[in-house]
């Protein structure tokens, strides 16, 4: 039985990452760009050459953000670094089409889906105490709260990080460019960062 | 007849006005808030206003001119939004080493906003404390033309951009006429005399024109 903080972690599957999910696209100051989730990180994966598999005792495959057909992107193995195509999923393997070379378990594995977008949940405008009058007001001040298992690497403070979400609410909408500029706020206990963003225009 | 104060205030949004050629904005009064917005960029504004003036009794008259102490005050507004090379990190061919670049040569909103914002306080000082412009462009002496001060704000983070917002104080001396005031023409009253009846079955048709309860 998992605790209640892991819980709250997986339930943000359902949040922050369901339905009120918006496609954010991150690029972090070593200028590598993430527009794709990490849906797994986990110590315990074996790697079967025979039936081309991906293998865990603890993880339920049936329950990790990936489908048959997803493109996955497997780094932190000694043999198996590279993209997979899904094939098979049950609840403690995972089959793909390309070859896969046997390897024990060892350091922690990660697994970033790229037929799925970065999600987080984006409040383009933001209640606010205005200094002169007290007073509360509305501004348009977007701000992004993502999963910090799904990112590849979290945001520091201090960092100069690019980001880039829809102009407007919509999955498909034109996206906009954004600096992250204000230190991050961040509950790590229940696994979530928040980012706050200013304009971003060409120099 | 127009007090002088006046004159000032509008001769120096005129002199600001003038000089500004798009580098800011002068807006000639004080307005109760501004959207960041608005004052993006180059739209810098400066709104001036007279805040306030002393009339010195030891340098009054009571039957001649008088004078004023005037305060007018520049408020300087400036937004700004983050800095960075977009046609590098948006471009889907550039390396992670060239983007990397481009980030590190990002410059913060606060960053320029602050720079912004020290430009216009140059500009207006320059402007105003020239030495052309003494008499702050009126054809008549002004005694005591200084800026005293200059004061800045934090940084508010107002929406997606930074805002920063500071005060200038300019102080000088001018002598007021008391001419007394313009009489105005006065406007006639309109009265309503019409009178309620709420007694109509009165005695006399006087009575209930005159709207007195009568009877009863």
């Amino acid at each position: 039985m998992i605790n209640l903080r892991e819980q709250v972690e997986q339930d943000l599957d359902f949040t922050l990452e369901g339905e009120w999910g918006l496609p954010v696209e991150l690029t972090g100051p070593d200028g590598l760009k993430q527009t794709n989730p990490i849906v797994l990180r986990a110590e315990d994966l074996t790697f079967a050459a025979g039936d081309k598999s991906i293998n865990s005792a603890t993880t339920d495959f049936r329950y990790v953000r990936i489908s048959s057909g997803d493109t996955i992107s497997i780094s932190g193995t000694a043999l198996n670094d590279g993209s997979y195509t899904v094939n098979t999923i049950t609840k403690n393997k995972v089959t793909v089409n390309e070859s896969i070379v046997a390897e024990a378990a060892g350091p922690l594995v990660s697994i970033v889906n790229g037929s799925m977008n970065l999600v987080g949940q984006i409040i383009y405008d933001t209640l606010v105490d205005n200094p002169e009058t007290g007073q509360e007001i509305v501004v348009h001040k977007p701000v992004v709260t993502l999963r910090r298992n799904s990112l590849v690497r979290i945001p520091e403070d201090g960092e100069p990080w690019f980001c880039e979400i829809p102009i407007e609410p919509k999955i498909d909408a034109p996206k906009f460019p954004f600096i992250v500029e204000r230190p991050t706020e961040e509950g790590a206990a229940i696994g979530f960062i928040r980012l706050y963003l200013v304009e971003a225009a060409q120099s | 007849m127009t007090m002088n104060f006046r004159l000032i205030k509008a001769s120096v949004v005129n002199l600001l006005g003038t000089a500004a050629a798009g580098r800011y904005r002068t807006i000639g009064f004080q307005k109760p808030g501004q959207g960041a917005a608005e004052v993006k960029d180059n739209n810098r504004s400066v709104q001036v206003y007279y805040s306030s003036g002393d009339f010195p009794k030891s340098a009054g008259n009571p039957s001649g001119p008088t004078t004023h102490e005037i305060t007018i005050n520049f408020d300087l507004t400036v937004s700004a939004p983050a800095r960075v090379d977009l046609s590098v990190i948006q471009n889907p061919a550039s390396t992670p080493a060239q983007i990397q670049s481009a980030l590190a040569a990002l410059q913060e909103a606060a960053n320029l906003a602050d720079d912004s914002i020290d430009e216009l306080a140059d500009n207006i000082y320059q402007e105003i404390m020239d030495a052309r412009n003494i008499d702050l462009g009126l054809a008549r002496p002004v005694a005591s033309r200084w800026i005293g001060n200059i004061n800045k704000d934090d940084p508010l983070p107002r929406g997606k951009l930074v805002v920063l917002t500071g005060t200038m104080q300019l102080t000088c001396k001018i002598d007021e006429q008391v001419s007394g005031e313009t009489p105005v023409s006065a406007v006639a009253p309109a009265f309503d005399t019409e009178i309620e009846v709420y007694q109509t079955d009165s005695a006399t048709a006087d009575e209930a024109e005159a709207g007195v309860l009568t009877g009863g």
